[in-house]
């Protein structure tokens, strides 16, 4: 669960990346977070999960403060970052293990996630190599492992499709239908648009660090008035933003 | 050949003494170019204490003119040496390679361009080694003005055929074997070859003192002609060099020049040619970590994935790094343990005319007696020893920058941000215990102190050994650099490691300046060093503390 209020964050002097945004995400929905490049996802979701402090409101994670409870918060959900390139130079076995001591996943149910895991995004060979030799989706995929060791009550996945080869993407995608059946929650960013059509309970589009639109793919159909793709609604609704010069 | 400058140019400014820019470059550019300035001037130091050395010594047989030959074979084989390491990292390894590859450039015009960065690494050397003393020849032998003009046309032409002649055999090297293709492993060998080359240099001045002036003549006047005659076989150009500078008439050393030149623009075309067959190539496969696809058993995957305390897993990671990155284990690890090597090579080579036996019984006599002056000393000697070593390995001063941008995401981990800390001091404390210990008990085994005097060097080891650890940490939490994309930015580029260099030399002053200035006893030495630098750390602990949070919040990407 995930609920931010009047959120905003802007780099050095510049304009707001992030501009009083409200958001609210149940248990048990998956939820994607689309808007073009620069919009303010990454951002978002870097104040989600602790790197970035906002500059102004509040973030609840699982119901912990993240400024306040970090320990808490932090504990209850796995971050997938967009950027997988982390310790090369560790083996990915290391890796693992190494979040699993943090994370304080016990060693039973460590074997057992990491055997499962590995098998089912095809890394089960390449365990005991460097990450260094790990092509960018293998990257990604371990990444994935790594994050999702603990079984957290909640996803935060940064453009997690990007780079992942058909079958690990409906492998992915496969889990986190698994992960929202079971009240779990997965919060992801995307800009690709039919992954969030067909996996998505509710989405939210943002641009220029507001959010235009929040709501399930149906009450979007019923807002534009008729039975448009995703694609034209929210291109429509991007360029209406930039029409009405972005934030008022 | 337009190409080609416009490649050098843009490839010199990307490389090290990269353009003045904002604040916190500048910062840097500033202090490497102060360090850059000391070594440079202790070298010409040496050099040119070295020439008036040698001048002295060869003309009192009137042997002097060998000096140009020595000091020309001394370069020609230092540019070829150097040449080796330098056209491997920079034809093969630096990340320009592979923005280059794809552009439409041929083989010659890349080769040409970084032949010229390398010349420029080289000159550099030449300009601190080998100028200085061939100009103290020059002004001590009354050499006329031609000798100063042809020294300047030399300068320029004699490196380029070692430095041909290198990147020929590089191509050569990676175009048909295995050898250089592992670049973590390369990195790591011609680290510590080019570290054991410094040590044998130091080692060797050092030993040359002890010679007496006849064998001392004797020695380098053969020694002189059989380097001569090798490197003037094996690199073609240096005789002519020689010749230019030491002939008698005019027009001799003017026809050797034009000699040199010649062979210096064959070598270059040469290499040129040699390049459009072999770079390419040999480029492709240049790898850093091969893969070996293997299964892990069900009972490796218990083994490999049992759990452990979470403090400790994270030390770990750290230590994992420090060793497997060759440019910090160079500049981290292997320092914290040559250090100790580097002061003890003085006393050994002062003990060589003393004799050593008599040395560490005039040691342990003077150690002996605790109302000496000489055991405070001591004492607080080895203190300020144990903080120089703790304060300049650079662990804890560059452990958030090793991390680099992942450090950003090990701020999500829920792993409190002082446990996070306290676990990269641990890394940096560990390191230079080894480092302190180690030659502590050597020390403890030869010299033999009595009990009081050993227990008195154990005690000041937490504290020296914790308050740089201590210290060093807080320059990171200010100025950690974490966007870098190549790891030598994180430690040779990194001014906190300088800081807290500075920092550990405070605090060896602050115990050593009290003991020689009010003579203190044992007892008042051993606690101010013990206690007054817990104390001290305690301190600074608290401030770590007390700033964190704050700190952490306002390291954002
Ligand atoms: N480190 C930074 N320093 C300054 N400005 C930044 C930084 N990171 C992002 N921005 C700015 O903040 C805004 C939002 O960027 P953000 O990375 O959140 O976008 P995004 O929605 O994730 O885009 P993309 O789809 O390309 O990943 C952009 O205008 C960007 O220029
Ligand atoms: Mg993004």
């Amino acid at each position: 669960m995930i609920q931010l209020s009047q959120v905003s964050k802007s780099y050095g002097k510049g304009v707001k990346a992030v501009d009083s945004i409200d958001l609210h995400v149940y248990p048990g929905e998956i939820f994607g977070f689309l808007g073009p490049n620069g919009a303010g996802k990454t951002t978002t979701i870097k104040m989600m999960t602790g790197i970035l402090t906002p500059d102004q409101g509040q973030i609840l994670i699982n119901g912990f403060d993240i400024q306040r409870d970090a320990m808490n918060a932090k504990k209850s959900f796995g971050y997938i970052p967009d950027d997988p390139n982390v310790f090369p130079r560790l083996k990915a076995i290391e890796y693992l293990r190494f979040m699993g001591d943090i994370y304080d996943v016990p060693t039973e149910k460590r074997t057992e996630r990491i055997e499962m895991l590995a098998r089912r995004f095809s890394l089960d060979e390449a365990l005991t190599d460097r990450i260094q030799s790990y092509s960018h989706g293998m990257r990604q995929k371990l990444m994935i492992i790594g994050g999702l060791l603990h079984e957290p009550a909640l996803w935060v996945l940064d453009e997690p499709m990007t780079g992942l080869d058909p079958k690990s993407s409906f492998v992915l995608k496969e889990m986190m239908r698994e992960q929202a059946d079971t009240g779990k929650t997965v919060f992801f960013s995307t800009h690709v648009l039919d992954v969030a059509e067909k996996v998505c309970d509710r989405v939210a589009i943002i641009d220029r660090g507001r959010i235009l639109f929040c709501g399930s793919i149906d009450a979007m159909h019923q807002q534009s008035k008729r039975d448009a793709s995703l694609e034209s609604m929210f291109l429509d609704l991007v360029n209406h933003n930039e029409m009405a010069g972005g934030s008022q | 050949m337009k190409n080609l400058f416009r490649l050098a140019r843009v490839l010199l400014k990307g490389s090290s003494v990269n353009a003045v820019g904002s604040g916190k470059r500048k910062r840097n550019v500033i202090g490497n170019a102060i360090l850059m300035t000391v070594l440079g001037v202790y070298f010409i130091g040496i050099m040119v204490a070295s020439a008036l050395g040698l001048f002295e010594i060869l003309s009192s047989v009137g042997l002097q003119s060998i000096m140009v030959g020595l000091y020309l074979s001394l370069g020609t084989v230092l540019v070829f040496l150097f040449g080796i390491l330098y056209v491997i990292s920079i034809f093969y390894y630096t990340g320009d390679v592979e923005k280059l590859l794809p552009l439409p450039l041929k083989a010659q015009e890349i080769i040409g361009a970084k032949l010229i960065v390398t010349a420029v690494w080289e000159y550099l050397y030449l300009a601190v080694l080998i100028l200085p003393p061939l100009i103290v020849y020059g002004i001590l032998s009354g050499a006329d003005f031609l000798y100063f003009l042809l020294l300047v046309l030399v300068f320029i032409f004699l490196p380029v055929v070692p430095l041909c002649m290198a990147s020929i055999i590089v191509m050569l090297i990676m175009r048909f074997t295995p050898l250089a293709r592992n670049k973590d492993r390369f990195n790591l060998i011609s680290g510590i070859l080019a570290m054991v080359l410094a040590l044998a240099f130091v080692f060797g001045m050092q030993s040359l003192s002890s010679f007496s002036e006849m064998d001392l003549t004797r020695i380098i006047e053969s020694g002189a002609d059989a380097v001569a005659q090798i490197t003037s076989v094996v690199f073609p150009g240096t005789s002519f060099a020689v010749g230019s500078l030491t002939a008698i008439q005019a027009l001799e050393r003017l026809g050797q020049v034009a000699m040199l030149l010649l062979v210096a623009v064959i070598a270059v075309v040469v290499t040129l040619q040699a390049a459009r067959f072999l770079y390419f190539a040999g480029v492709v496969d240049v790898n850093t970590s091969v893969s070996k696809r293997k299964q892990l058993s069900r009972d490796e995957l218990q083994t490999a994935g049992k759990s452990g305390s979470a403090f400790w897993s994270y030390c770990l990671k750290d230590i994992r790094i420090l060793i497997r990155t060759p440019i910090f284990f160079m500049n981290n690890v292997m320092m914290n343990f040559l250090w100790p090597v580097f002061l003890v090579i003085p006393f050994l080579t002062g003990a060589a005319d003393e004799g050593l036996d008599q040395l560490i019984a005039l040691a342990r006599q003077l150690l002996s007696d605790p109302s000496s002056s000489a055991a405070p000393i001591a004492i607080a000697a080895f203190f300020a020893i144990t903080c120089f070593i703790a304060g300049s390995n650079g662990i804890t001063e560059s452990a958030l920058s090793r991390e680099g941008k992942v450090f950003y995401i090990l701020k999500t981990l829920p792993m409190s941000w002082r446990r996070q800390i306290l676990a990269k001091i641990t890394v940096g404390v560990i390191f230079s215990l080894l480092g302190i210990l180690i030659p502590l008990a050597i020390l403890l085994i030869v010299i033999r102190p009595p009990l009081w005097l050993a227990l008195s060097l154990l005690a000041v080891v937490p504290g020296g050994v914790l308050l740089p650890n201590f210290s060093g940490i807080i320059f990171e939490l200010f100025w950690p650099k974490l966007n870098w994309d190549n790891e030598q930015k994180a430690v040779k580029q990194n001014m906190n490691v300088l800081y807290g260099m500075g920092a550990s030399l405070l605090f060896a002053a602050l115990v050593l300046v009290p003991v020689f200035a009010f003579k203190l006893s044992v007892t008042t030495t051993v606690i101010a060093a013990a206690a007054g630098s817990l104390f001290l750390s305690l301190l600074v602990y608290r401030i770590i503390v007390r700033i964190l949070p704050v700190r952490m919040a306002l390291i954002e990407p």
